[in-house]
Formats: structure tokens, sequence, C-alpha cells
């Protein structure tokens, strides 16, 4: 085994490990506003839509394509690259899971990509207008339009539903709840699997595996992806679902059911035409929407803004971070010991990270 | 922005729209009809009962397929 195929194992294993911390941190767009309103219980939230999440991934392969071709030159990435812009990408989202801030893991990845890039071959090795076009664009416009979408729609139920018996009508509601709930969950595993699929698919073509001009996702690449998002998210991502589910608005089951909806299709609209959509914005959009058009004041606008910091932070710091870690691996030469070094060093770092969330009283002991 | 770009925003922004609030509608008929069903059969009358039954099964099956229809067309152009 080469040192190249050495690197190659270690990036898919990271990208897997990436996928696990994508779905594990997306849990709570997918299943937060079925939970708070009672549609469905935690439990079988979290499994409906992790296998919803596996079934999705199946969909389309647009989204890896853009991954792959849209943002930087092709032949200017190696798997060192690609190693160092997972690194970044986890990292980020492992700080901004300890904090409880739902950022998203899809800007954390390309923000890691960019960087390491930029570290290694300079800035002209990036597609400015790719970067524009196809993701900050995007990034703006999608949650304004669930924005719009999700008010719209509360509007119109509201309209057409208002004087019927509130209890039946939240009955019909969660019921109706389940399926958006579903069809996010289908939609969340569409767009956001296909980024590890290509990522994992770059390393390939970086390696040699799949030739640079004949860009194809493997089915063992959409295999993997689509298990590593979907155990992520059975795993799922309690503190997070508390934030979107209940800090930013109390939601009635028909609020829920337009915030999920508009989600849904403003993904799946996404994933059709290819862009890489954050399911945490568009998620988080709808949510204030549906939340807004019933009463402005019912939002709670400082945990909003809380979440938009952390989306505007996510692409620099990502991108710092990212080329942090390729300046660390290079310092180990070109071969296959920085990225093992680098891995080694995430694994414990994380583990650190999980073991002070999970037993807070051991790492910081009472001061009474 | 290029026009490429631009029509695909474009696409992707109208078909949001188009399909989140079709959605929204139609279900929100499903729920009405139900219920005013429900409330005439209280009422005892029976024929308008079976009027808003079929108008609830009738709109629940469009959302149906309204979200069907919007999955094949996502697979079709992927």
């Amino acid at each position: 085994m080469s040192s190249g195929d050495v690197i190659l194992v270690i990036v898919v294993l990271t990208a897997v490990a990436f996928d696990f911390t994508n779905g594990f941190h997306d849990t709570a767009n997918v299943v937060a506003t079925s939970i708070s309103t009672r549609a469905i219980g935690p439990r079988q939230a979290v499994a409906l839509a992790s296998l919803l999440n596996f079934v999705g991934a199946f969909i389309s392969l647009k989204v890896a394509t853009t991954i792959g071709k849209g943002f930087v030159d092709t032949g200017a990435v190696t798997t060192t690259v690609v190693f160092a812009a997972l690194v970044g990408a986890i990292a980020w989202n492992l700080i901004t899971w300890s904090y409880g801030l739902p950022s998203s893991s899809s800007h954390a990845l390309i923000g890691g990509l960019v960087g390491s890039v930029i570290a290694a071959q300079g800035i002209t090795a990036v597609n400015g207008q790719g970067l524009v076009d196809k993701l900050i664009v995007p990034a703006v416009v999608s949650p304004l339009v669930a924005f719009v979408v999700a008010g719209a729609s509360i509007l119109i139920i509201y309209r057409i539903i208002g004087r019927l018996r509130p209890g039946a009508v939240g009955r019909g509601f969660r019921l109706g709840q389940i399926v958006s709930g579903g069809l996010l969950a289908l939609s969340h595993g569409t767009n956001d699997a296909q980024k590890t699929m290509g990522v994992i698919t770059l390393a390939l073509i970086a390696n040699g595996n799949i030739p640079a001009a004949g860009f194809h996702v493997p089915v063992w690449v959409v295999f993997v992806s689509a298990s590593a998002i979907a155990l992520g998210t059975f795993t799922g991502g309690w503190r997070i679902i508390k934030t979107v589910g209940t800090r930013i608005i109390s939601m009635d089951p028909a609020q829920g059911f337009a915030a999920q909806t508009a989600g849904a299709v403003v993904i799946l609209a996404a994933s059709s035409v290819g862009y890489p959509l954050s399911t945490t914005h568009v998620i988080s959009g709808g949510i204030t929407g549906a939340g807004a058009a019933k009463s402005v004041s019912a939002v709670r606008w400082g945990v909003a803004g809380d979440i938009v910091r952390a989306w505007i932070l996510t692409l620099p710091a990502a991108a710092c971070m990212a080329a942090i870690v390729y300046g660390i691996t290079s310092l180990f030469g070109h071969g296959a010991l920085g990225p093992v070094v680098v891995a080694g060093i995430l694994l414990l770092a994380a583990a650190a990270l999980v073991a002070r969330r999970i037993h807070p009283a051991i790492a910081s002991p009472a001061t009474s | 922005m290029s026009i490429f770009a631009a029509a695909a925003l474009i696409k992707m922004i109208y078909s949001s729209i188009i399909a989140g609030l079709s959605v929204a509608l139609v279900f929100s008929i499903a729920v009405f009809g139900v219920i005013r069903s429900s409330d005439m059969r209280r009422a005892r009358r029976p024929a308008a009962s079976a009027r808003y039954a079929t108008l609830g099964m009738l709109a629940l099956l469009a959302s149906a397929a309204i979200a069907i229809a919007g999955l094949v067309l996502v697979i079709h152009r992927s």
C-alpha cells in the first residue's frame, strides 16, 4: 500500500466521520418541530428521520457533482487537501455543537475545502464565481424563500381552518407533520449526504482512482455516505434539538407543518439544481417564518440572531481551521505521517470534548 | 451572477413557492373537510357530512399526489 493509499483510507474514514457528525449535528433540523409539537415521540422521530436520511441519499447526485467540480480546481486538490478540509469542518462542527449553536455543516465543509486549497495552492485554485453562484447566493436566498413560503402557508392554513375546533385541527396537523417531517428528513439525506460523496470522490480523483475528466460517484461511496449520515442522525443531537425546536419559537402543529413543508420543498428544489444548501439555514428560516406570520413578537429574535452570527462565522472559521490543519500536516512532509498524526490528535480532542459534554461534573468540578 | 446561474436560482425559488403553498392549501382543505364532516355527522346531517368527507378525501389524495410528483420530478431531473 503506497503512502497515497494510506492517506486515501484516512480521508475516507475522516469523511465518514464528518458525515456522521453532519447527521448528528443536523438531527435537530429534521426532528425538532415534530417533537416540540408532540406530533411524534423523540425516539420514533429520530428513527424515522434516520431511515429517510438513508433513503434520501440515493435520490440525486447533482449536489455531489457541484461539491466535486464547482468550487475549486480539481487539479489542485490532493488527498491531504481533502483531509485538511474535513478536519477543519469537523472541528468547527464540534465547537458549535458544544455551544449548542446550529451552524451549517455544509458551509463548514465547503469553507474547509476552500481554506485548505488556498493554503496548498493559493487563491487562484478557488472558483470564486462558482462559490458566489452555487453557494453564497443560494445560502442567502434559500432561508428567505423558506421564511416566505412558511409565512404565506401559515396564513393560508389559518384562513381555512381558523374557525374549527382547535383540538381537532391540532390532531390533523400532527398527522400531517409526520409526513412533512418525513419529507424533510428525505430532503436532508438528499442534499447533505451528497456533500460527503462529493468530497470522497474528489479524494479518489486526487489519488488517481477515478479520472478527473470522467467525474462520477461510485456506488460504494453513495452507500457508505448514506449509512454514515443515517447513523449520525440516529445518534442525535439533543442539545441542538432544544435550541431549534423551542428556543426560537413555541409552535402549534399547523406552524410545525408549514415550517417543515417549506424546508422540505426548498431543499428538494435546491437539490434538483445542484445547490449544496444548509438544512440548518433553511429549516430555521421556515420556523421563523411560520412564527412571524402568526406574531412577530412570538419569535425570540435574540436566539435567531445568535444562530445568524454562527452562520456568518462558519465559512471563514472553517476555512482558517482547515488552512491551519493543512499547515500542521505539511510540517510532517508530503507522506502519510502528517494525516496520521492529525487524525490521532482529532480523535483525542473529539473524545475529550464529548466526555466533557456528557460528564460536565468530571471535567469542571463544582466550586461550592 | 451568470444568466445560467440566475435561471437555476429562479427555478428553485418558484418551484419552492408553488410546491409549498400548494401542499399547505390542499392539506388545509383536507383537515377542514374531515373536521366539518365530523361536525355534520354529530349534527345529524349525513348528506353534508358525506360531502365534506369527500372533499377531505380528495384533498388528502391531492396532497399525496403533489408530494409524490415533487419527488418524482427531483429524481427525474437528477
